[in-house]
């Protein structure tokens, strides 16, 4: 009987699935393998796609209690929470005096909670009729709460009273996640980084459900291997993880990832705390350091007239010209000659090849190097883009300290122009890795 | 080479550095970074020449050194001078509380060899050598890892390269110039009673030479409370690069074109021995330069208002291994380490909320060893409802000494 699985690395802008055949576990290849750009296509669609491919190749019925087909997954599609404040419907039960306790490290990390969504109580409090009307004035400031944080230290109340106030929110409706050490801040933030990323966690979830049924085995990679019970915050570092795992697999202390939506430094060693936008997290993680250029980042004339690379925003949406509907120039664009052959950016951006998309990229960039109103200060388009790549190897070679790094990934070739092509594939790399564990 | 390829090769060596000076062989300022709340830049500047004078950098070698009095705000504030290439330096500075003592103009590695001898009155012969060791091993790796870039180094070394780049920054800073108003605008402030601050800041162009001017005259005389001149320079100099925009460019081509004139012996530019003021001091003057900037480039003068000076605290705590520094304003919040400091059980919370109106921490000491709380600035002011207490009794500026079962309550309104 064959065995399907299905291999999925689900980035912040694009995704990538794999079915493969896993009957003969030493001779597997991909049965089908499909990218999409997801501004463009939605991640339904491609699971759907994948629906069918499953039903035509195999005899499988996805309701049989017979059939629980895998799925393994590398994520990256955290990382779009990354910019925002969250919490906005999730409310915090906290002791008296402990309000928004957490965002005291560090005022300038982003809020993980709606300060008025606080029910602040003392150990009297907890009873009934006070929760209601907590509940009722809370309720009126966002409806669609949902889900509850409850951090109160152990010992401040009793073990009946915290009951109670769970009991209170599961009767309302409310899910709960509680925080196990109250007075430690960072436990506090990891536990309302749960709360705020269950919403996105779930919705993935319910995607995935609703393509390959009920009985599908979902597995993420979180710190070192593929998992079924994980919580939410381990997604947030998913495909660090599984690159830091797969620059071991090949005897390197640190590897340089070179991808569409990110370039990074990654490093074999492990951290227990992360320093995300919301402040220190204790996740046990493998170390990575972003390279200080985004592919997604644009190009722009700064406020001197000046050639410049914006250091913090991405354009996911609409995304770069490449993908056609964009007027800003990225980074990634200035490579359009190169990504017309390559494989990735061939799978993704489907006008890659039209003339007109040639000709506007050439128009923006033309606008740009005209723009610039002093001579002496000006850089030639073809001389700033050497510059990108000559910055990034030097970038590479100083976190490296001239140790040999290795340089992988579908753009490696277009950034670090001396690398061949080299052969990593997410949905080859997860397969191998799952079963290398099943 | 152009000018963006030598910022690019800039920020590859320097970026794991907060607070450094890159400088030619000369002293010329090729590039200057301050992100830190203590700002160090002319005090940086200045250690090197010292060490330039008097004890001939060669390639590979590594100075440390600290200097309060002049810039250095505290003994833990360690200056390092490393000389990559004969026409390149880098000077930077880190902290280090372990470090409670005079450090003069020192040579820790000679030609990339570690001094046995000052290795083992510095750091083996304290009682925290395991930290000191490891501190002043990460700074050694730091300057090692940039050593092996040997392509960057030549190029950033290159005279021609280094001139090309200060012709750019200094196009750049007439760019910026040009596009804010020229002018003079002044204010004052009352640091203590009988202790005002004057400022004037002029932009002018005379003959083709572009001039940005602070003036400190009429400054009073340094009583009680003063500074080195270095720590108002360095503060005045960051005020105007962030202003005109220019921190990307920052050269001695920029630095060049900003006069700052301190009358002698006031309260900006007496030394004080221990630095006491230096923090404060320097949030006064960088508040009234930024004042005086924004009043200048205000298009409507109706909006002219007198100086107001925007108060903060600054407090750290020191136990045996753990130092934290912490900045509560209307603002921001920073509590450095004091997590730490809770689950190490030194510490534990009574209270700690951070609503929109008020900021408020109380704990209680818990540990038998001393800790130590130092207030760093005069945070107290009549108008507002500040308090750091004690036991209920309200602490000044300075340090104090608690113990177990003490309670510590604060509240930033």
């Amino acid at each position: 009987m064959s065995k399907p699985a299905i291999a999925l690395y689900l980035g912040e802008s694009y995704a990538t699935i794999g079915l493969f055949d896993t009957t003969h576990k030493k001779q597997v290849a991909a049965l089908f393998e499909k990218s999409i750009f997801l501004p463009q296509v939605s991640l339904k669609n491609l699971l759907n796609q994948t629906k069918l491919k499953i039903q035509e190749l195999f005899d499988y019925q996805f309701e049989s209690p017979e059939h629980e087909i895998p799925i393994y997954i590398v994520t990256k599609y955290f990382d779009r929470l990354k910019q925002f404040r969250l919490g906005g419907s999730i409310s915090q039960v906290v002791l008296k005096g402990f309000e928004n306790s957490y965002t005291l490290r560090d005022s300038k990390a982003l809020s993980l909670a709606a300060s008025q969504l606080i029910i602040p109580l003392e150990g009297s409090e907890i009873e009934a009729t006070h929760l209601e009307h907590e509940l009722s004035r809370i309720k009126k400031i966002n409806p669609d709460l949902n889900k509850v944080v409850i951090s109160i230290p152990e010992g401040d109340v009793s073990a009946s009273q915290i009951e109670l106030l769970n009991n209170f929110f599961i009767t309302n409706g409310l899910k709960i996640f509680n925080c196990p050490l109250a007075h430690n801040q960072s436990y506090l933030r990891k536990t309302l980084l749960n709360a705020g990323s269950e919403g996105t966690k779930e919705e993935l979830v319910s995607d995935l459900k609703e393509a390959f049924g009920e009985r599908v085995q979902i597995n993420f990679f979180s710190t070192d291997g593929f998992r079924s019970d994980y919580e939410n915050c381990e997604l947030f570092t998913s495909a660090t993880n599984f690159l830091a795992h797969y620059i071991k697999s090949k005897q390197h202390n640190h590897g340089t990832y070179f991808d569409i939506e990110c370039l990074k430094f990654v490093v074999s060693n492990k951290k227990n705390e992360w320093q995300s936008p919301w402040g220190a997290i204790p996740i046990e993680h493998y170390y990575h350091i972003d390279l200080h250029i985004h592919p997604y980042s644009e190009v722009k004339l700064n406020h001197l007239s000046i050639l410049q690379i914006e250091s913090n925003v991405q354009q996911l949406e609409p995304g770069p010209v490449v993908a056609g509907r964009a007027i800003k120039p990225l980074v990634l664009d200035l490579f359009y000659n190169e990504l017309l052959n390559n494989d990735l950016a061939k799978s993704l951006f489907s006008q890659l090849q039209q003339e007109n998309l040639n000709l506007k990229i050439k128009n923006l960039f033309t606008v740009l190097e005209k723009g610039q109103k002093n001579p002496s200060l000006a850089t030639r388009i073809t001389d700033f883009k050497k510059n990108i790549q000559s910055a990034l190897a030097n970038e590479v070679l100083s976190h490296s300290a001239g140790d040999p790094t290795l340089v992988f990934g579908p753009l490696a070739d277009i950034f670090m122009m001396d690398q061949g092509k080299n052969n990593f594939s997410w949905t080859k790399e997860i397969m191998a890795a799952a079963l290398r564990e099943h | 080479m152009n000018f963006l390829n030598y910022q690019s090769h800039l920020k590859i060596i320097l970026k794991n550095y907060t607070s450094c000076s890159l400088v030619n062989g000369e002293g010329t300022l090729l590039y200057s970074k301050d992100t830190n709340l203590e700002l160090l830049t002319t005090t940086r500047l200045v250690a090197f020449q010292i060490i330039k004078k008097y004890l001939n950098p060669k390639p590979q070698d590594f100075f440390v050194l600290n200097d309060p009095e002049n810039g250095g705000y505290h003994y833990s504030k360690l200056i390092f001078i490393s000389c990559l290439t004969t026409n390149l330096f880098l000077i930077w500075d880190e902290d280090n509380f372990f470090i409670d003592f005079k450090i003069p103009p020192t040579p820790l590695f000679e030609k990339g060899v570690r001094n046995d001898f000052i290795w083992q009155a510095l750091v083996q012969t304290s009682k925290y050598s395991q930290e000191l060791e490891s501190f002043f091993d990460l700074q050694k790796n730091n300057i090692d890892r940039i050593l092996k870039l040997k392509e960057i180094l030549n190029a950033l070394a290159s005279a021609k390269n280094q001139q090309i780049w200060l012709n750019s920054t200094n196009e750049i800073f007439s760019i910026q110039f040009a596009s804010k108003a020229q002018g003079g605008f002044e204010a004052y402030h009352q640091v203590l009673p009988n202790c005002i601050i004057k400022l004037k800041f002029t932009a002018e162009e005379k003959q083709n030479q572009k001039l940005l001017t602070l003036d400190f005259t009429n400054t009073n005389l340094a009583t009680q409370m003063h500074t080195s001149s270095h720590v108002i320079e360095s503060a005045i100099i960051k005020k105007i690069i962030d202003f005109y925009q220019i921190n990307s460019f920052f050269t001695q081509s920029i630095l060049d074109k900003i006069k700052i004139i301190l009358p002698p012996r006031s309260i900006v530019s007496r030394p004080h021995p221990t630095g006491e003021y230096n923090l404060e001091l320097q949030s006064v003057c960088s508040q009234m330069c930024e004042h005086n900037m924004k009043q200048l480039n205000t298009y409507t003068r109706k909006s002219q208002t007198a100086f107001e000076y925007t108060n903060y605290l600054n407090f750290e705590i020191h136990t045996d291994k753990c130092h934290a520094n912490n900045i509560i304003s209307s603002q921001i919040v920073f509590l450095n380490k004091f997590e730490e400091l809770v689950t190490s059980n030194s510490i534990s919370l009574k209270k700690m909320k951070r609503l929109e109106l008020i900021n408020q921490i109380k704990f209680e000491v818990c540990c038998d060893s001393p800790i130590k709380v130092n207030i760093k600035n005069n945070y107290f002011t009549e108008k507002s409802n500040n308090t750091f207490k004690v036991n209920n009794e309200l602490l000044q500026r300075g340090e104090h000494n608690l113990k177990k079962n003490d309670v510590v309550e604060i509240i930033w309104a």
